[in-house]
């Protein structure tokens, strides 16, 4: 008898379906992966499940009862919660405060804070969270963030956890905690699911995997008799590759990129980079690994001329230009993938071409003595939508309809458009599909062969080991770190990115 | 415009189709609709008062589902896309076929007709509503709606001279409207078009009672000018403090309306423009040839009408076709993205600020070069803030903002009679176009409903796939 049996789920969206008739089932005491790519229909199961949609068609039996969810309450009283992945905390209150919120323990008509603290505390202690319970939310690492999301389910007495995406926001070490509390919640006899698109996690942490595909349900596997190629043959539909690289063609000593000693505050007036200095040459890839927050939005907005540093300099194809605006940084060659993509990548309500034109407009042939030239525009965005295989109805249409991968397309095409001397990208494949990912990923390659130097930024461990020929570990706002492609694995930088420094790789 | 883009308000045609909760918007809409015409025209048969209103909105919840449904059924299913695949009407803002998922060509030229349908709808739906509910008000307060309508209308549109009143209404707000209309698209709030107005009118007194000695050419233009970059200039001083130390235009701007307004009339009160011997607080008057001709006989509708229809085509021209509409919209649409792109914000803040505030001081010029004939302190009945209700009403479009300025020109023109002719006191048309606002908020924020719910639903919009 399953735990849970989610049977002919059916959910439609204008325009698409999300479910369509998607069976699922989790037995009890297991820890059961839902794969699938971006727009898979996973999160809409999910959010089914846990009452926030309703199914257009379906039933979900839970211990072979029928049951109805219309939202989350009745999801939480079924012992049914979720950890999403944005958390839901309130970062001015305590720990204690977080996990009871809205079921407080009650003394009368007051808050029965004693009891609180203990009883968060015993639950913490018996899962081995290690979080305390009088401590801001606001201190807290991210992971311990998370833990602290955990215990809120513990605490409302969850059967089901649902977790959307949990290792996406860790570092390596932290995703290692994760996966030992996990393996202690089901120890105890509880169920979880587990929501990823990351193989080496549903071959580490989980015992069955049921793959979505296009809004269906292609096939549930056991781990242990599985290789992650056939999950991911089963997600894709289609042979998934790595980016595989010719092995490195001679570099060029040619320095295109050079940062030189820079210092710069964050938005608050601290001190985020603390002297970084690199240099990425000409047809060379330089990877900067690092968990988010270690001073790559700083950098990152330093080297787009979005901020200044206090002391330092860079330099683009031997010029200096650490006092130049964006617009010029631009004009000399320079191009940016940011890592916001709807916020700093694109315009959604503008639409395609003038999001394509945004960064070459003021200049000829786009514009001339101060207009601009409509035909012009419509030849070059039908060209990039064309080169870059952007799925869309046409050049007028606006950003905000597009998918994800299409809408990175979208970014790729005018970044990449004219080939820039400088390519700084940040996370360039990050919430993107296997497909698009792999489209990002060869054009960076392709770029390379056409010595342009590239930055590349990403909290994807995998795509750096990939695709850069150097990486750079940044961590407290200065480099940890810089290793050879040769000599770079995942226990290594995942030690640099944690901080715990260089002796061993210096020695 | 071809260029602005407004999502469609699907609520408003989906009573018949199928679906999702937008569409008991529209099915309540329609019926009260209905009911309210019905409620209307019963009232007018039988003048009695609320007996006749209850049975006219009965019967109108009826006649709104029997009558209306089937007009709005067949509307729909014209402009409905039909897959070619399985023949299923799908809605037409579309991309593709929500059966079998048949991606559906991009016809633009009927995406700009649905959306220009769409936006004059939402006007005339927008004053329909504000009309409706001002009858109501009329009624509980006593008057009758219809007749003080009717004086409206009649002295509104009803003859000639009452239209060219209507068009002289029109014309400063016409000026405000596209100069407010500039700033709300590049995602400013610039509120002070009125006190660019009041310097741009000075400044042209000024020229016209100085140099008296040049022809009416180029004394005409000369005035108008000088009007324009003083507006624009009083427009860059907030626009400089936004674009260089951050501070927020909204605040500024107000206060500086204060400051033009007070010494704007300090100098004609005390200060250098004062004329002594003149009881009113007034400038000297503009020379004769500096005079606007009059267009039609017996009104004061001059030759800035013309102009200002001109303006409506260069602020087209400006906002879709030049460099700095494009990084005016880019700017307005997404702030960072644009910082991002290599835009440059700052000089487009302080640009769009200058132009927003040319056509604030071309609007004071207007009025005294074809009305007072010389400044007088304090002479605007609002029309800056008029400027804003229109620039909002037409969806910051320059076509829209004209047909909003007609509209408000009309009520303005047709509301200094009905004092006359009714009891009713002139504050009704006050009252209207502030319902105007309403239903122009409402509107507003019924959009931003759907738009959220279709990004969050989605599955194809960005935000939603990212979490997935």
């Amino acid at each position: 008898m399953p735990f849970l049996r989610m049977a002919g789920i059916t959910k439609f969206f204008p325009g698409v379906v999300a479910n369509q008739n998607v069976d699922f089932e989790v037995e009890e005491g297991e820890i059961h992966a839902l794969v699938g790519e971006n727009g898979a229909g996973k999160s809409t199961l999910m959010k089914i499940l846990y009452g926030m949609e309703k199914p257009d068609a379906g039933q979900i039996f839970l211990q072979d009862r029928l049951v109805t969810i219309p939202n989350p309450q009745a999801a939480i009283a079924l012992g049914i919660d979720m950890v999403h992945q944005h958390f839901e905390l309130v970062p001015s209150l305590t720990v204690a405060e977080n996990v009871t919120l809205g079921y407080e323990p009650r003394r009368g008509p007051f808050v029965d804070r004693q009891t609180m603290a203990a009883r968060v505390r015993r639950l913490s202690e018996q899962f081995g969270l290690q979080v305390e319970p009088e401590a801001r939310v606001s201190s807290l690492s991210v992971g311990v963030q998370q833990r602290v999301e955990i215990l809120k389910l513990l605490y409302r007495d969850a059967r089901l956890l649902i977790l959307d995406e949990p290792s996406a926001v860790l570092t390596p070490q932290e995703v290692d905690d994760l996966f030992g509390v996990l393996r202690r919640l089901v120890a105890e006899g509880r169920t979880a699911i587990f929501i990823t698109h990351k193989l080496r996690e549903v071959m580490a942490i989980c015992h069955r995997a049921t793959v979505l595909r296009a809004g269906r349900a292609v096939g549930t596997v056991r781990v242990a008799e599985t290789q992650p190629e056939t999950i991911a043959q089963m997600m894709v539909g289609r042979e998934l590759e790595m980016p595989r690289r010719q092995t490195s063609h001679a570099i060029a000593e040619r320095p295109r990129l050079v940062v030189r000693d820079v210092h710069a505050d964050n938005d608050r007036g601290l001190p985020a980079l603390r002297g970084i200095s690199f240099t990425v040459h000409a047809g060379e890839i330089v990877g900067l690994a690092g968990v988010e927050g270690n001073g790559q939005a700083e950098l990152l907005q330093t080297l787009v001329g979005l901020r200044f540093p206090e002391r330092g300099d860079i330099l683009l194809d031997g010029r200096t230009i650490t006092r130049e605006g964006t617009r010029a940084r631009r004009e000399h060659g320079l191009a940016v993938i940011p890592e916001d993509r709807n916020r700093q990548g694109l315009s959604l309500p503008s639409t395609l071409s003038e999001n394509l034109i945004a960064t070459r407009y003021q200049a000829a042939p786009f514009s001339r003595l101060g207009l601009l030239v409509p035909g012009e525009i419509r030849r070059f965005a039908q060209r990039a939508i064309h080169a870059f295989d952007v799925r869309v109805r046409g050049p007028n249409v606006a950003v905000k309809t597009l998918s994800g991968g299409n809408a990175q397309k979208v970014v790729v095409a005018r970044e990449l458009a004219q080939p820039p001397t400088v390519l700084i990208a940040a996370q360039p494949t990050r919430g993107l599909d296997v497909g698009a990912t792999q489209f990002v990923h060869n054009e960076l390659l392709r770029l390379r062969e056409q010595q342009t130097a590239i930055l590349l930024i990403s909290a994807d461990l995998d795509e750096l080991l990939a695709l850069s020929d150097r990486l750079l570990v940044i961590f407290e706002g200065a480099l940890a770190g810089e290793l050879d492609r040769s000599q770079a694995t995942r226990e290594r930088l995942g030690l640099l990115m944690a901080g715990r420094a260089g002796a061993e790789l210096h020695a | 415009m071809a260029t602005q883009r407004t999502p469609l308000p699907y609520w408003l045609i989906a009573p018949i189709l199928r679906g999702s909760g937008e569409v008991w918007i529209g099915v309540a809409l329609w019926i009260a609709i209905g009911a309210l015409v019905t409620a209307a025209i019963m009232q007018a048969r039988h003048r009695t008062a609320w007996k006749g209103a209850l049975l006219g909105a009965i019967l109108g919840s009826v006649g709104g589902v029997l009558l209306l449904a089937p007009l709005w059924f067949g509307l729909v299913s014209l402009l409905d896309k039909r897959c070619p695949h399985c023949r299923k009407h799908t809605r037409p803002d579309a991309a593709s076929c929500s059966r079998c998922d048949h991606a559906f060509a991009e016809a633009p030229r009927l995406d700009a007709f649905l959306a220009t349908l769409t936006n004059l709808t939402r006007v005339i739906l927008t004053i329909e509503l504000a009309l409706l509910a001002g009858g109501i008000i009329l009624e509980l307060s006593g008057k009758d709606a219809l007749d003080t309508y009717g004086v409206l209308f009649e002295w509104g549109l009803g003859t000639p001279r009452a239209r060219a009143n209507s068009l002289l209404a029109a014309t400063p707000i016409i000026f405000t409207g596209l100069g407010t209309a500039i700033a709300f698209r590049a995602g400013i709030f610039n509120v002070g078009v009125e006190g660019s107005l009041y310097m741009g009118a000075l400044f042209a007194a000024w020229v016209g009672f100085t140099f008296t000695d040049l022809p009416a050419l180029p004394l005409i233009a000369l005035a108008f000018a000088v009007g324009a970059v003083a507006g624009g200039l009083w427009g860059l001083v907030p626009g400089y403090l936004k674009a260089r130390l951050r501070v927020d235009e909204v605040v500024t701007t107000i206060m500086l309306n204060y400051v033009a307004i007070e010494f704007t009339s300090y100098m004609v009160q005390s200060g250098p423009f004062f004329v002594p011997g003149m009881a009113n607080a007034m400038s000297k008057t503009v020379a004769e040839q500096a005079q606007l001709p009059q267009l039609v006989e017996r009104s004061q509708l001059n030759a800035s009408f013309i102009l200002a229809l001109l303006a409506v085509v260069v602020v087209i021209i400006l906002m879709s076709r030049t460099r700095l509409g494009f990084s005016a919209r880019m700017v307005g649409d997404n702030p960072l993205f644009a910082r991002w792109s290599g835009i440059m914000v700052g000089r487009t803040i302080l640009l769009v600020m200058f132009f927003s505030g040319l056509f604030g001081g071309l609007a004071g010029a207007g009025q005294v070069l074809g009305v007072h004939y010389n400044f007088t302190a304090r002479f605007s009945r609002g029309f800056g803030f008029d400027g804003m209700t229109i620039a909002l009403l037409g969806r910051n479009s320059p076509v829209g903002v004209l047909i909003g300025a007609l509209l408000f020109g009309a009520l303005r023109s047709g509301g200094t009679t009905i004092e006359v002719f009714t009891d009713v006191p002139i504050d009704l048309v006050d009252i209207v176009q502030a319902l105007i606002i309403f239903f122009v908020a409402i509107d507003l924020n019924l959009d931003f409903l759907s738009r959220r719910r279709r990004a969050k639903t989605g599955p194809g919009a960005a935000p939603a796939s990212a979490a997935a």
